[in-house]
């Protein structure tokens, strides 16, 4: 069994507007191996994206980490001075963005945006060296080093991307963090660019939290799926048994809604809206679109439990139970 | 930056400046159909320096100046005039030419107008950009509502207010309270011989209430403009990606913040240059500073057609220069245009 790497522990993220108390992520659980590939699924709003910022320590007011642990190689992020956890960011943990297209600053070269990284995490040598290594890095996003010349304007979405990726692995983290890396780009460029990803997560031997709700893409990258249903992981399974047995009933439509290729079968979504997250229903927060809901999902919260797969569903505590 | 870049900002340079003196021309000789000449010489006669002959020397002076033609020769006149860069005589101090008299002018101008929009902007901006970042100084917030108040009243009303506090002795005012000078670029007392170090050290304490009138309404103007602009950028993807990135805050705020919402603040400063011209002119003839204002004051009260038709030519071209320069440089400062230029 590999090291965990990052180990998450009852996170609570609350943002606090005018009608109240909006729990985005209510007692997130998860723990990360080394060099494992997690994929986070879920609706809009699911807290998937919320809970990749938390670990970052990203959640911007109202928004605040309401409680829970975020251990990365056993130190806790949460309880990390703002100047300490600046130099985690980029450093242990990286982010590749959801929206490439603007997450380089216009105005500034590429090679000027890689640099500011370097010197602030300390990389202080020659300009020779750095202009090697940033060399390396290009290559290994598999983008021609005169790219460092050009401005974010005269770079296609893919080639954005692949800097932004470029960006990530230059401190060699032992974390990336990758929020929907390929929802801009086209299908032919989004295959190239988790390739990308893939080849240097492999090279580095960071672990991947990817979050996103392409199903699709997910069972191609993914050692593990988490899935996300108003702020709470409700299954937690290794790929093949998220797609051959889903426990969840969330789950199971979350796949059905998947199109068929081969067959005529019409394309189903999941009836009803996810709950407001300022008022939870009391139990099971899936029960009202539950297709299988019982008494007791209105009256009690399913524990998620199992081993090694997860679920939290009382279809399954019965089983378990019995 | 290509050629016809460049060609097309110079050929709308000229463009500006041909249509401005063009109605500068024609306007005044609309608006009245007095005779400079003639006023003139009425006026030297009552002072019993022409007895005779008036008619004649009126003719003279019209010929002598073309004012007997018709307006469109005049016009073409003039024109051809501008070309060759001569800007005439004035009629009221023949035979100064006026050129002369501008010259003589436009440095004190030129440092009034330089000196208070690059302080007024820089501080503005910084403040502002200061403002809507997280952690902002309390005083900085207690200022800001000051400087909007400031900044709706026009600069020659604050030039009143000034002068009224600061050069002017009252009851209420403490022993330490400072008194500037009230007019004027140099003391009076003193005769200066050239450009010597202390005369300009006099000229910047005479600059120094004439310059505050213009900060001090321009400082909430540009902090308001910059705050928005700094909301903005902070919204965006890069400068999210650049703190996720684990990037000093000193640097985001630098070159991810103020470095992008710093551009649109120089697109206001190029429109707000003619604005800013025609407050100092006024500012300057409250001070009775010795620049162009003051020239162009007095040029109107006496209906010195040419002298006018002078400091209004190169208060144009003042202005059109300096969106010229802005159009030249922004390309350099922002890349996306570089494509377009």
């Amino acid at each position: 069994m590999p090291d965990t790497v990052l180990s998450i522990r009852d996170l609570r993220v609350y943002f606090n507007i005018r009608a109240g108390t909006v729990r985005a992520v209510d007692g997130v659980d998860l723990d990360i191996a080394e060099g494992e590939k997690l994929g986070l699924v879920g609706e809009s709003g699911s807290g998937k994206t919320t809970t990749a910022l938390a670990i970052m320590r990203m959640i911007k007011p109202p928004g605040e980490i309401a409680g829970g642990t975020v251990k990365l190689d056993g130190r806790d992020l949460i309880s990390l001075s703002e100047p300490e956890m600046r130099s985690v960011r980029g450093n242990d943990v990286a982010m590749v963005p959801q929206a490439a297209m603007n997450a380089l600053n216009p105005v500034r070269r590429i090679r000027s945006q890689m640099l500011d990284g370097l010197r602030d995490h300390g990389i202080n040598e020659s300009r020779e060296r750095s202009q090697e290594r940033l060399n390396t890095l290009m290559a290994q996003v598999g983008l021609n080093s005169s790219v460092l010349n050009l401005f974010p304007h005269e770079l296609s979405g893919g080639m954005k991307q692949r800097v932004t990726i470029a960006m990530a692995i230059s401190h060699k983290p032992r974390l990336i963090l990758a929020d929907e890396p390929t929802s801009a780009l086209d299908v032919v460029v989004q295959r190239q660019v988790m390739e990308t990803l893939e080849d240097v997560r492999s090279e580095i031997g960071a672990a991947v939290i990817l979050v996103g709700h392409d199903m699709g893409l997910m069972a191609q990258f993914a050692d593990r799926i988490g899935v996300m249903y108003a702020g709470k992981l409700v299954e937690l399974a290794t790929v093949q048994q998220i797609f051959a047995n889903p426990r969840h009933p969330y789950t199971r439509l979350l796949i059905s809604s998947l199109p068929d290729t081969a067959g005529k079968r019409r394309l189903q979504g999941i009836p009803g809206l996810p709950p407001s997250l300022l008022a939870v229903p009391p139990g099971c927060p899936f029960m009202p679109r539950c297709p299988e809901a019982m008494d007791i999902c209105g009256e009690e919260v399913p524990q998620l439990v199992g081993d090694p797969d997860l679920v939290s569903c009382h279809l399954h505590t019965e089983a378990v139970a019995a | 930056m290509s050629i016809t870049y460049i060609a097309a900002r110079i050929g709308m340079f000229l463009l500006v400046v041909w249509l401005a003196t063009t109605v500068i021309f024609f306007l005044p000789r609309i608006a009245s159909d007095r005779n400079p000449v003639r006023e003139r010489l009425v006026m030297m006669a009552a002072t019993g320096n022409l007895a005779t002959g008036m008619e004649k020397v009126v003719e003279a002076y019209e010929q002598e100046y073309g004012l007997d033609q018709p307006l469109y020769l005049q016009y073409i006149r003039y024109l051809s005039s501008l070309v060759r860069g001569d800007l005439n005589y004035s009629l009221i101090n023949y035979p100064t030419r006026v050129w002369d008299m501008i010259v003589q002018r436009m440095p004190y101008t030129l440092g009034l107008v330089g000196i208070s929009v690059l302080t007024a902007f820089a501080l503005g901006s910084l403040s502002g950009a200061t403002l809507a970042w997280p952690g902002a100084p309390r005083w900085l917030k207690g200022a800001l509502p000051i400087f909007l108040t400031l900044s709706p009243i026009p600069y020659f009303m604050l030039a009143i207010m000034l002068m009224f506090l600061f050069a002017v002795r009252h009851q209420w005012q403490p022993e330490w309270w400072p008194l500037l000078p009230l007019a004027g670029a140099t003391s009076v007392t003193t005769v200066y011989d050239g450009w010597s170090m202390d005369r300009i050290l006099d000229t910047i304490h005479h600059s120094i209430l004439p310059a505050m009138s213009i900060i001090l309404s321009q400082i909430g103007f540009w902090a308001l403009g910059m705050r928005g602009m700094m909301v903005t950028t902070q919204g965006e993807d890069y400068v999210t990606l650049a703190q996720m990135r684990g990037l000093k805050p000193s640097r985001v705020f630098s070159l991810y913040g103020m470095r992008n919402a710093t551009l649109p603040q120089l697109t206001s400063l190029a429109l707000a240059m003619s604005l800013i011209f025609s407050g100092v002119i006024l500012v300057e003839v409250i001070y009775r500073y010795p620049g162009m204002g003051t020239l162009l004051y007095n040029a109107i009260a006496g209906f010195d057609y040419f002298v006018i038709y002078g400091v209004v030519f190169v208060l144009i071209v003042m202005v059109a220069a300096s969106t010229f320069i802005l159009d030249i440089v922004y390309p350099f400062i922002d890349p996306r245009v570089r494509r377009a230029a």
